[in-house]
């Protein structure tokens, strides 16, 4: 099962809840969309997105205390129902646990964590206590091979210049 | 209140020089700095910045559309870490 969103709370007197969202693809919240919640099917009535997420309205949740017991609960697809991503796009998932080394071929650890910010995603790649961060980037990033679990990125990310 | 036009935008004359260098030179090297109050200017576009923010430098690599900002604006110092319980998630990572 793949996470989508969790319900982080109740939202007014009718049986909508808070959604924090764990996706790309906001369809995934759109009125017909089917998602799992603790393995019980559910049909999405109507969202609408919020500062935090999404406000989701599921049908056949008519009031508030119905709504308060899916609180927490996770809103799931199957795997098989993921997205299919463009070229140089990859889930968080699939790359997390890849080893990556240097263009030389200098190993530098296992790809951790993929940390969205402003400019670009970084990926942290850590070995032991020892931490590199990456730049997504295609100057940076030579080759992601999923396959053969292994990341390929270019050997000046090792050269800095300190400006102090 | 906004700065003073006779100034000019704010950029740390070391992390101008080093930008300079590696322009004249034509290297490819992360420049790590602390100066996450400094404008980005045209000439860093291209360069991989390494932005101090608070605990380690969170390489970023300068594009147009960042002309003007300052270079703190793209290293935040807080981290919201959501709620997924370790699951995979319909999160991507896209190469600039």
């Amino acid at each position: 099962m793949v996470r989508v969103g969790r319900v982080a709370g109740v939202f007014g007197l009718r049986g909508a809840v808070k959604v924090e969202s764990f996706t790309d693809f906001t369809d995934r919240f759109s009125p017909g969309s089917e998602l799992l919640i603790r393995g019980n099917r559910e049909t999405i009535e109507w969202s609408r997105e919020s500062t935090a997420g999404f406000v989701v309205k599921l049908a056949g949740i008519e009031d508030r205390s119905s709504a308060e017991r899916l609180r927490g609960g996770y809103l799931e697809v199957p795997e098989a129902a993921v997205h299919q991503l463009a070229e140089d796009t990859w889930y968080h998932h699939d790359l997390v646990g890849l080893a990556v080394s240097t263009e030389s071929g200098r190993l530098l650890g296992v790809l951790s964590e993929v940390q969205m910010l402003p400019a670009n995603d970084v990926w942290v790649v850590r070995d032991g206590r020892a931490e590199h961060l990456v730049p997504a980037t295609s100057g940076a990033i030579l080759r992601v091979d999923l396959s053969g679990k292994a990341v390929t990125v270019a050997d000046w990310l090792l050269e800095t210049e300190d400006s102090c | 209140m906004s700065r003073s036009l006779k100034k000019g935008p704010f950029i740390d004359p070391k992390l101008e020089a080093k930008v300079g260098k590696l322009n004249t030179s034509r290297e490819k090297k992360v420049i790590r700095t602390w100066a996450r109050a400094s404008t980005v200017f045209p000439e860093m576009v291209g360069h991989t910045v390494a932005i101090h923010d608070g605990r380690k430098h969170v390489p970023v690599f300068i594009s147009e559309n960042m002309v003007g900002h300052k270079l703190g604006e793209f290293a935040p110092t807080r981290h919201f870490r959501s709620h997924t319980g370790g699951a995979k998630t319909e999160r991507a990572s896209k190469v600039r």
